[in-house]
């Protein structure tokens, strides 16, 4: 674990490119607040791993949200029987229904279908918005964040040493 | 190309993915085993044992060997055994948990087999109903067989008593009779009377002076033959009840023996309420093990009756829940047709089904069918089983079946053998027909089984059992009638037969003609006693009736000599001539 906190710090610092983070936060994201035994999440994976993301990133965000998913269970739930029931999509939901793929999909199940509208519409927000949090970090926080006292304290860790370890091997630098 | 895709880790998913499918596909049958074995235990309630699964993929289908459902109530024995099934089906329905089989065949079916060892039984398995044991039945029945000596120990043989009565009866009417007597007037008193009177009404009386005299004296006379009638009509009172009480109690004692005799002899049957369940205990588990094959087609329905119940599920938002979309309206569960091959001692019977499902709603209303139909053969002259049912949402679950079997040769097998009783039948012709009908899950109905040509044998140590083995060789033929209810997962059976009352009039009859000499002893003596009763109380009557016979005289007399008004007395021959026309003479 803390060797994966590591080296997600070191792609953060490093020349990984911020979409490559923003985006595996945001396949963590559909990994964690979705039903994790579903088959679109296979898909997710596949992504992850085929695509040039940040894996640490990917993999961190996928803890984080689905701590989350465990709060906003309630709101997923509510949101796709809402989609469900609403009887202007009803056709299509019948139509799916009778389609092996699409209820291997299980798109009729409320959490699983909330869950992944809800991460679809935040998708083209929580992007941007993990782009620019990297971005900024690097020109900002990074510098405020090295001048704090206990980053100071940190640096004499064991932590520290695992992770200019890894960033040795690796060539990079704080 | 290679700034976007990482090759490594698109080998390493397709290598995990691919290999995961690989190993799905190479052990599908184990895997289907499993589950296939933990959801059935978890239906049956006990062990189910599959000890192969073959998957075919083209066309999909499952083939199963050696399947055994232990039964819960009787972890020893299977419930149902098949020996194989083969099961065609939609691959991509089932993927979604639609059964839909096309084609499923099922053979070497049989029920009740033994179990190479126990099966476990679910510790959440709750039974039905109380199962009823036949065999401990025949240990509760405790036939009790009455010994001569016994019955006439607890007969309260009652002549002795009804003969002490009677004389003691005669003591008491003979003390009130004879003090009745001290009171009767003697003979002579009478007479003395008649004189008198005759003197009375002879006179002729001349004047007014005398015919008062006369009128006076007849009058003082009659006072005191009043008081001596008194005496006389309580003496007759007394003779009349003495008679009475004495003639009842000779026709008592006169009948004694005949009914201590005919006490003894309904002591000597054998219990009613044991002999009322034998027939139970030598058939009923052989008619429970023919009616497993007869219900056989509820066991097939009950599961999917449990399996309909347990749809519903309880929403939670925590959970979520799948929203029904089904319009196409097809059935979750549908075998097609079915082809099922049960295995009977020495031969085979085959079982065709259509439609089998728990939505008969989705597939036109059309119900599930069952037929067996039989051509004669060296087992039977004929036998038709036939029966559907359905479940809809406006009639609920009803369902029906029937059947008739003709000329069936029973082989000789064994009925029961327990405490050193063995019990066989040693051939019989079996007819049977009935209906069962099935409403919300609860079977009702039964049949007739008829038994003809029976040939019994039934050896044992015990006594009643060595006098039922001399008479069940008597039996030649009996009905069962046998009554199904209760639910339909766990039917209760209850028989009743009229080989109860036969054997209970056989084996009374056995053991009557054993106390006949005894009980011909026992007439002998009681007859003598009646005898010398009857010897001392028959003359005593007939002097009691003498007794009476003089008071009604008495009395008779007296009345007469009353009756003579004494104003009637007149002077001259007018009143000679009137008393002559009154006392007749």
């Amino acid at each position: 674990m803390l060797s994966m906190l590591a080296r997600l710090f070191k792609a953060l610092n490093a020349e990984t490119s911020p979409w490559a983070l923003a985006w595996a936060f945001v396949l963590g994201m559909y990994m964690g607040l979705t039903p994790l035994l579903s088959l679109h999440n296979l898909i997710i994976l596949f992504l992850a791993l085929s695509l040039r993301i940040n894996l640490s990133g990917f993999i961190l965000a996928w803890l984080f949200f689905s701590g989350l998913a465990y709060l906003l269970d309630p709101v997923f739930d509510l949101i796709g029987e809402s989609l469900l029931m609403a009887s202007a999509l009803e056709p299509m939901w019948v139509a799916m229904y009778e389609n092996p793929l699409a209820r291997l999909f299980q798109y009729n199940h409320t959490i699983t279908l909330g869950s992944l509208v809800f991460c679809l519409l935040v998708t083209p927000i929580w992007a941007p918005v993990a782009y620019k949090l990297i971005v900024t970090y690097r020109s900002r926080v990074k510098a405020w964040f090295e001048r704090l006292r206990f980053v100071q304290v940190i640096k004499g860790t064991k932590f520290f040493a695992m992770y200019q370890k890894v960033s040795g091997l690796r060539g990079g630098s704080l | 190309m290679n700034k976007v895709i990482r090759w490594p880790g698109l080998i390493a998913f397709v290598v995990i993915v691919g290999g995961l499918a690989l190993l799905v596909r190479t052990f599908a049958g184990p895997l289907v085993k499993s589950g296939l074995e933990y959801g059935l235990t978890r239906a049956n309630g006990a062990e189910v044992n599959i000890a192969s699964v073959q998957v075919n993929w083209s066309p999909f289908s499952v083939n199963m060997e050696e399947i055994q459902f232990t039964d819960p109530e009787a972890p020893e024995f299977n419930r149902v055994q098949a020996s194989r099934a083969r099961a065609e089906l939609y691959f991509w329905d089932a993927l979604i948990g639609r059964v839909h089989i096309t084609d499923l065949e099922v053979s070497g079916i049989a029920m009740g087999e033994a179990r190479r060892s126990p099966g476990r039984v679910r510790a959440d398995y709750q039974r039905e109903s109380e199962p009823f044991d036949w065999r401990q039945t025949l240990a509760d029945l405790e036939i009790e067989v009455p010994t001569v000596e016994g019955v006439l120990e607890r007969s309260e043989i009652r002549t002795p008593g009804v003969i002490e009565q009677a004389q003691a009866n005669y003591e008491t009417q003979r003390e009130i009779v004879e003090e009745a007597r001290e009171n009767l007037p003697e003979r002579e008193k009478i007479e003395a009377y008649r004189e008198r009177v005759e003197a009375i009404t002879e006179a002729r009386p001349r004047n007014p002076e005398e015919l008062l005299r006369l009128r006076e004296e007849l009058r003082s006379l009659q006072r005191d033959m009043r008081q001596d009638r008194e005496a006389v009509r309580a003496f007759v009172a007394a003779s009349e009840e003495a008679v009475t009480v004495l003639r009842a109690d000779l026709d008592a004692v006169r009948a004694a023996p005949s009914q201590d005799i005919e006490r003894v002899r309904s002591l000597l049957r054998f219990d009613n309420d044991s002999m009322s369940q034998l027939s139970g205990v030598l058939f009923g588990p052989k008619v429970e093990q023919w009616s497993q094959y007869l219900l056989m087609a509820f066991d097939f329905i009950g599961p999917m009756l449990q399996r309909s119940e347990d749809e519903e599920v309880k929403p939670s938002r925590w959970e979520g829940r799948f929203i029904d979309f089904d319009r196409a309206q097809r059935p979750i569960f549908l075998i097609e047709r079915a082809v099922t091959d049960i295995r009977l001692p020495d031969t085979h019977l085959s079982m065709d089904w259509a439609n089998i499902t728990w939505q008969h709603d989705r597939i036109g209303g059309n119900p599930s069918t069952f037929a067996v139909a039989a051509s004669e053969s060296s087992y039977w002259q004929e036998l038709s089983l036939n029966g559907e049912f359905a479940l809809s949402d406006l009639r609920g679950f009803m369902g029906q079946q029937a059947w008739r079997i003709r000329g069936v040769n029973l082989l000789e097998q064994q009925l029961f053998a327990q405490n050193d009783v063995v019990a066989r039948l040693l051939g019989a012709m079996l007819n049977s027909e009935g209906q069962i009908g099935v409403e919300s899950g609860q079977l009702s109905g039964g049949g007739v089984i008829a038994m003809q040509d029976v040939a019994l044998e039934l050896t044992g140590d015990a006594r009643w059992a060595q006098i039922l083995s001399d008479v069940v060789g008597q039996i030649n033929a009996f009905d069962m009638n046998l009554n199904v209810s209760g639910p339909m997962q766990a039917p209760g059976l209850s028989l009743r037969s009229d080989l109860d009352a036969q054997l209970q009039r056989l084996m009374t009859a056995r053991l009557s003609a054993e106390a006949d000499e005894q009980i011909a002893r026992l007439r002998q003596d009681l007859q003598q006693r009646v005898s010398v009763a009857t010897e001392g109380l028959d003359p005593r009557l007939q002097s009691l009736l003498g007794s009476l016979e003089q008071g009604k005289n008495f009395d008779d007399v007296l009345g007469e000599l009353l009756s003579v008004n004494p104003d009637d007395l007149n002077i001259g021959d007018q009143l000679l001539d009137r008393l002559r026309r009154r006392i007749g003479g």
